[in-house]
């Protein structure tokens, strides 16, 4: 009883023994690999991080072989860092690619459709919960019916398209407007295919 | 080893730590307090303790409260505090002034601690009276706590400098993001109420965002990429605000930049923070999070801006609905989505990740333009313009030899207004005598030109673009390009 008393003691101590000497091998290591920092990281400041990872994972090897399959994985996401190179070329165009012709933005552009289109995709792709409140909105805010039938819709859809040739506009706005539209008629649908009448 | 490399070791040493104990922190908010992901971050805050030990400095390493800011020696500890408002919150509600950490702080013993500086009813724990008895009944033996004098409350003050309001107001910002982070986490109903507010504050306080943008530089507690909405909320608001936008539409547009990577809240931890490649199904999960944080916010929908649901959903999608997610109905992304797509890829860029190193703003527009058919090529191009190809704060070398750095924005994105840190010989000028110039500008008899851009971790050499560009003065300001048009423009 004695002798396996003493072996438990001696395995503690030798486990606490092995982790000390993982603190220590860590902070040598950290310490070791900050020297030449400067030469190191001008290509890559990363480096010293990643030596410090590997030696980690070669002394866990060591310690337990099983580990190996650790290593593997660690020296395959070395291979992963990502660095992009600029050349002096391309910064030398990057002036000239910033003298766009003066355009005035106006912030709040596209946010209508966009907003529609969301809703949509949310009626068909949110759990119950998000879909009735997606559904909500669009009864809300686009004052979509669920309960319209297609030949309903078809007629909006036409008179619309009659209204939008007649003032003769053309380019983006009557695009966004027609895509506005179109949204606004499946939103009609999606509502109707997928929710039970509610005349609330 | 020189004096000042050492002494930047150490300070790099505290910095981390403050940072580890930031995120532990945040970690105990978000998740149960015996959970791995909590057991890792108090482990991070140990190891922490004793790299500051391994980089010469001597236990107990003391933290002290001031104010809105962690402080070390004296000096402000301006990149940690940014995410610590909790913490700091947390320690003026006990009226402490300092933290003391020893040697021999394990993981149990720090995730203790934050027993007695989370929990309301351990408010009073840290008294005078029963101090010593409760850290005893907690089995806190490797931490001290140094309460403040009421006879003297200035006594533990180093001296806010002007940068102590932009500190509060972007603490602001990062605690707004959190709180909501945690919420949409345990599927509670959102706090949209305090981000559009903590916007407005930050709106309302600071003319221009930049002193905040600066800020956001030394932010690196990347808890749940707060660090990185902030960044991309307060280049939104500069750009737009250079665009002219109104107070209301920038407290909008800064909403929506704020929250658009809420949806990372619904994404497991183990995927959003593996530090390897993801697989494909973790990948496919991952690239859910546009939709699950517009389904999130589409569920409050109460009190939720459009722009808001739009830029949490589009913000990886291109100008003409390419990238992901890919909607039912196809839709081009509004103009507040592909500003905020911009400032998203920008910081991504430009902030240092475990998978890559960071770039310098002036890289990634080249890498930005390198790809310009993912953004929109307006809000590009007034983006590049509002930060110039030299942002406020770059470090750079001129061509005489002298460190300067940027100050300020001019008419032409090639030439910033610069001051200079160090004469020609690299001798510091005086802190009082600070010189500013134009770059290009001539200076005692030679031509200020900008020779490269410097990092912590490597110098950038630039080109003469002056030498190389006949068309001096190209690439105006978005002010000048976007606002004022030239009398003389075709197109009018």
């Amino acid at each position: 009883m004695t002798g396996r008393a003493d072996r438990t003691s001696d395995a503690r101590e030798y486990q606490e023994a092995i982790a000390q000497w993982h603190l220590a091998a860590r902070t040598e290591v950290k310490k070791s690999s900050s020297l030449p920092s400067a030469m190191f990281d001008t290509r890559d400041p990363m480096l010293e991080a990643r030596l410090a990872g590997s030696v980690e994972v070669m002394m866990r090897c060591l310690h337990k072989p099983e580990a190996t399959a650790l290593l593997e994985q660690t020296l395959d996401q070395e291979s992963e860092i990502r660095v992009e190179r600029v050349t002096l070329e391309e910064l030398l165009e990057l002036p000239a690619a910033i003298q766009e012709e003066h355009v005035k933005l106006d912030v709040e552009s596209g946010l209508s459709a966009e907003y529609l289109s969301l809703l949509i995709d949310t009626c068909t792709t949110g759990d119950e919960a998000t879909q009735t409140a997606a559904r909500d909105l669009l009864l809300r805010d686009f004052s979509v019916e669920a309960n319209a039938d297609l030949h309903h819709a078809t007629q909006a859809v036409f008179a619309s398209i009659q209204s939008v040739l007649a003032d003769g506009s053309s380019g983006d706005d009557t695009h966004e407007r027609m895509a506005e539209l179109c949204s606004a008629i499946a939103a009609s649908v999606i509502v109707d295919h997928d929710f039970p009448q509610d005349n609330s | 080893m020189s004096t000042v490399h050492t002494d930047s070791r150490q300070r790099n040493a505290v910095v981390n730590f403050a940072h580890s104990l930031v995120n532990a922190m945040l970690n105990r908010l978000m998740h149960a307090w015996n959970s791995d992901f909590v057991a890792q971050a108090m482990q991070e805050v140990v190891d922490a303790l004793a790299a500051t030990e391994a980089a010469g400095l001597e236990l107990p390493l003391r933290l002290q409260i001031d104010g809105n800011r962690l402080c070390h020696d004296g000096r402000a500890l301006d990149g940690p505090s940014l995410q610590a408002r909790s913490l700091i919150q947390r320690c003026n509600d006990r009226n402490i002034a300092m933290l003391s950490f020893e040697a021999h702080l394990d993981a149990s013993e720090t995730n203790r601690i934050f027993d007695l500086l989370l929990l309301p009813e351990n408010t009073r724990a840290f008294e005078r009276i029963h101090r010593d008895a409760t850290l005893l009944a907690f089995g806190i033996r490797h931490f001290k706590v140094t309460l403040q004098n009421p006879a003297d409350p200035t006594d533990r003050r180093v001296g806010l400098d002007d940068q102590g309001r932009a500190v509060e107001q972007y603490q602001d910002l990062a605690e707004a993001l959190q709180q909501n982070h945690r919420l949409a986490h345990g599927d509670h109903e959102l706090a949209v109420d305090a981000t559009s507010t903590a916007v407005e504050r930050a709106i309302v306080e600071f003319d221009e965002p930049s002193m905040l943008l600066s800020l956001a530089m030394k932010d690196d507690c990347d808890r749940f990429t707060v660090g990185h909405s902030v960044r991309v909320a307060l280049l939104a608001l500069q750009v737009a605000r250079t665009m002219g936008a109104s107070r209301e539409q920038l407290v909008r547009i800064g909403c929506a930049a704020l929250m658009h990577d809420i949806g990372k809240s619904k994404v497991p931890q183990e995927i959003l923070f593996k530090q390897g490649r993801l697989t494909k199904d973790e990948w496919a999960c991952m690239a859910e999070h546009p939709r699950l944080g517009a389904q999130l916010l589409i569920e409050q929908h109460e009190n939720v801006d459009p722009r808001t649901i739009g830029a949490a959903f589009c913000h990886h999608m291109g100008p003409n609905g390419g990238g992901y997610p890919d909607p039912l109905m196809p839709t081009p992304p509004s103009a507040t989505s592909r500003l905020v797509r911009v400032c998203d890829v920008f910081e991504a860029l430009t902030a240092v990740r475990p998978y890559k190193r960071a770039l310098t703003p002036i890289e990634a527009f080249v890498v930005m333009f390198r790809n310009k058919q993912d953004f929109d090529p307006h809000w590009l191009q007034c983006f590049v313009k509002t930060l110039g190809l030299f942002p406020m704060g770059t470090r750079l070398t001129m061509t005489n030899g002298a460190d300067a750095v940027v100050v300020d924005q001019t008419s032409s994105i090639t030439k910033p207004q610069i001051r200079l840190l160090s004469g020609p010989d690299g001798t510091p000028l005086p802190a009082d005598h600070p010189e500013f110039v134009v770059a290009g500008d001539r200076l005692e008899g030679s031509s200020l030109t900008i020779a490269g851009i410097n990092l912590p971790d490597r110098d950038l050499p630039v080109p003469n673009f002056d030498e190389h560009d006949p068309a001096e003065g190209a690439g105006h300001t978005a002010h000048e390009a976007c606002l004022a048009p030239h009398p003389h423009d075709p197109k009018l």
